[in-house]
């Protein structure tokens, strides 16, 4: 991509094209002269000068302007072959073929600067958009050092290295870095003085170029040239602006970082407050009326007859056990959330996952009608038995607290693909459509929560991590005819092996 | 004759050792007690107790190690009561030799009904040849016939021995590793597949409905049991 202007012809190309124009003018003239006026000749010598003043330097130009004029001279103004004083008018004519030649190669001159000029820029943009692609592909900030670097040395053809100031505002030199003491306390000196180093012996061009950040530099980029390159101005600026962009991305980096390092700092904090205020109301609630009726009963001087004594012995066993499930769903919670849990997964059947949770539910559903619709042949899924029981068990505990007494609860599975699909609904008023999403949510609580149900606005979420940690999804939506429906996918175990036969004769 | 009905509870909590001890005391057996690993060892030796119940978090030895070194001296019953997150742990306190295990919190009715069963287990005067009956259920072994509440069930001979073997341990809870052993043999334990494939199918036998089940109870990542009444 290099256009012709672009490069400068040489002078000795410039005289034997000046020589072969010359001889060219000089037949033309000599065919034609017979016909034209000797001011028409001159026109042929002046486009051979401009032609050459357009393709050729200034002294070639006028060099040839001279010659023009002498051959013409020599050859045409009468008499002919021996040099003449020339007339007025030659004379004026010969002065414009001169100013033409002059100008028409400084113009051109001046263009073929341009023209190199705006090709460096071109260049130099390229790089740079090259350069910022590639810085924005980036997120983390070794990964940006890492191909800024190799970038830049494609681009210089130079060795590059980048040094990081640290927190500290020190610059960091990293024990593996290739730089020696020298080089080291070179950028040191321009980290401190906030200015590009430039240092030039026999065998490099050291460059330290400072990359200056919004308040201060971040940073120093290190380029090192063979042999005497990288002393041109050009090379210079493309170095402050590859200084500049990776700067700019070094800083959106570790702000990006700042962002969100003050996020987690921030959705701690409120799950702290979140869980202060639900250790503080759910467990102490229980909690009293345990010490209450514990107290109450230990007296040894009160005269409580033996239903009241049955009575705050039923309120201690309730309340201990209200306590123990949110203990319990704390702990699930919390070892979903640190994210530190570990899935013990085995090959379960679904519906003995549903059997055992729904016969620890026995007293509480009483006679609502409880609809199973489980294939026979639903396969197996891979599962954490323990944690889809807890799931099962939330999701459960969940209908059973948002419905009126004696209405039914469904059950329903299905396989897609390489899921199995479980959804529960209940005959409830539902989940609004704002609250959709939000009921997983950590300690949301739905409208129709009562204070003091023992909820504490987990159960969901932990269905929902429960969930997720086995790859699969959870929805809530509404039931065909009122009331609420959680759906989750769970994974299908691989198949049976084939070895042991199913089938077998009855005994 | 009181030795019959001594009960040894070895656990670190003070609070735990009276409830459980002042529950058993109410069904007039006999209750000592140990608060360590090594002192509950000790008095399984010297008071030779009917039965012991076990806590596995405790202070000087891992509960499990306990189980296996009581196994050694001998078959006294052992019940492991441990916490609720602790599958992994109850697993292998089965695996190892332990009869059942009870999780905390302890309800007292289910606790008392896991004792009986357990000491009923363990009793030496069991008919083998004759019918054996668990609540509805009765099997012939030697005829390898069943009944569910008077009424003859066709098993496959896979099925009546998954049944018969969790019949012979009715109320306690039989791990996946044990029942593969008992009903496939040895080289099979690690195959739950089947031990799935085969209780879903002996439930649509034997249960009215079979996602609901009256006798095989399921005991998410540990294994079954079947159902006693109280």
């Amino acid at each position: 991509m290099r256009p012709m202007t672009a490069t400068k012809p040489s002078n000795a190309q410039g005289i034997v094209w000046s020589l072969v124009t010359l001889l060219a003018s000089a037949l033309i003239s000599y065919l034609v002269h017979p016909y034209a006026a000797l001011s028409d000749l001159i026109m042929i010598y002046l486009l051979g000068v401009v032609l050459i003043a357009i393709r050729f330097s200034m002294l070639v130009s006028l060099a040839t302007a001279v010659l023009s004029i002498l051959s013409f001279d020599f050859l045409f103004i009468p008499p002919a072959l021996q040099f003449a004083f020339p007339d007025l008018k030659s004379v004026i004519t010969f002065c414009v073929m001169l100013v033409v030649a002059g100008v028409i190669s400084k113009l051109n001159q001046r263009l073929r600067e341009e023209q190199a000029a705006s090709h460096r820029n071109e260049q130099t943009t390229l790089a740079l958009y090259r350069l910022a692609q590639d810085l924005n592909g980036a997120v983390r900030v070794d990964q940006l050092v890492a191909s800024a670097t190799r970038h830049i040395e494609r681009a210089l053809n130079a060795r590059a290295q980048v040094l990081l100031g640290d927190v500290d505002g020190n610059l960091s030199a990293e024990p593996g870095s290739p730089l020696s003491a020298k080089e080291l306390g070179l950028a040191r000196d321009a980290w401190s003085r906030c200015e590009a180093v430039k240092r030039c012996d026999a065998a490099t061009t050291q460059v330290y170029q400072p990359l200056l950040g919004l308040h201060r530099p971040v940073g120093i980029l290190c380029v090192f040239f063979p042999n005497g390159r990288g002393d041109d101005s050009d090379t210079i600026r493309l170095i402050v602006a590859f200084a500049a962009q990776l700067a700019s991305a070094v800083e959106r980096i570790s702000l990006g970082t700042a962002v969100q390092h003050a996020q987690v700092q921030i959705e701690t904090e409120r799950t702290r407050n979140a869980l202060l205020s639900t250790v503080s109301h759910d467990l102490k609630t229980p909690l009293s009326a345990i010490v209450a009726a514990g107290t109450t009963l230990f007296n040894e001087h009160s005269e409580l007859d033996a239903a009241t004594r049955l009575e705050l012995s039923h309120t201690i066993v309730e309340a201990a056990e209200r306590l123990d499930d949110l203990v319990t769903n704390l702990l699930s919670a919390t070892r979903l959330e640190s994210g530190t849990i570990t899935l013990t997964r085995s090959v379960e059947a679904l519906d003995e996952l549903l059997g055992a949770v729904l016969s620890r539910f026995v007293e509480r559903l009483g006679a609502r009608p409880v609809k199973i619709e489980i294939p026979f042949s639903l396969p197996l899924i891979f599962v954490d038995p323990k944690l889809i029981e807890l799931v099962l068990i939330n999701v459960v505990e969940n209908a059973l607290r948002y419905t009126p007494e004696g209405s039914a609860l469904y059950f329903e599975a299905r396989q897609v693909g390489e899921e199995v699909v479980v959804s529960v609904a209940d005959e409830g008023e539902g989940i609004s459509e704002a609250e959709r999403e939000k009921v997983f949510e950590k300690f949301f609580r739905g409208r129709l929560a009562r204070s003091n149900d023992g909820g504490a606005g987990l159960g969901l979420m932990i269905c929902r991590a429960a969930v997720r940690a086995h790859g699969g999804w959870i929805v809530s939506k509404s039931r065909p005819g009122g009331g609420a429906c959680i759906e989750f996918s769970l994974p299908v175990a691989e198949k049976l092996a084939p070895n042991i036969p199913l089938t077998e004769q009855h005994a | 004759m009181s030795k019959a009905r001594t009960v040894l509870i070895v656990d670190d909590e003070i609070q735990m050792r009276r409830t459980l001890g002042a529950a058993l005391r109410g069904q007039s057996y006999e209750v000592i007690e140990a608060a360590t690993g090594t002192d509950g060892l000790l008095k399984v030796a010297s008071r030779s107790p009917r039965m012991v119940l076990l806590d596995l978090g405790l202070p000087d030895m891992d509960g499990i190690e306990v189980v296996r070194r009581i196994r050694a001296q001998g078959d006294v019953p052992i019940i492991v009561i441990s916490v609720r997150n602790d599958e992994h742990n109850q697993v292998l306190a089965l695996d190892s030799g332990a009869n059942d295990y009870i999780t905390k919190p302890v309800r007292e009715a289910a606790f008392l009904a896991r004792v009986r069963a357990v000491l009923r287990s363990v009793e030496p005067h069991r008919k083998e040849s004759a019918a054996f009956v668990v609540g509805a259920l009765r099997i012939d072994p030697t005829q390898t016939r069943a009944w569910v509440r008077g009424i003859e069930v066709k098993l496959t001979r896979t099925e009546f021995r998954l049944l018969s073997a969790l019949m012979h341990e009715a109320g306690r809870v039989v791990t996946h590793q044990q029942l593969l052993r008992q009903v496939w043999g040895a080289n099979q334990s690690h195959e739950i597949q089947y031990l799935r494939v085969y209780m879903k199918q002996l439930r649509e036998k034997i249960e009215r409905e079979p996602a609901r089940p009256e006798f095989l109870l399921t005991s998410p990542g540990v294994g079954y049991r079947i159902k006693i009444a109280d």
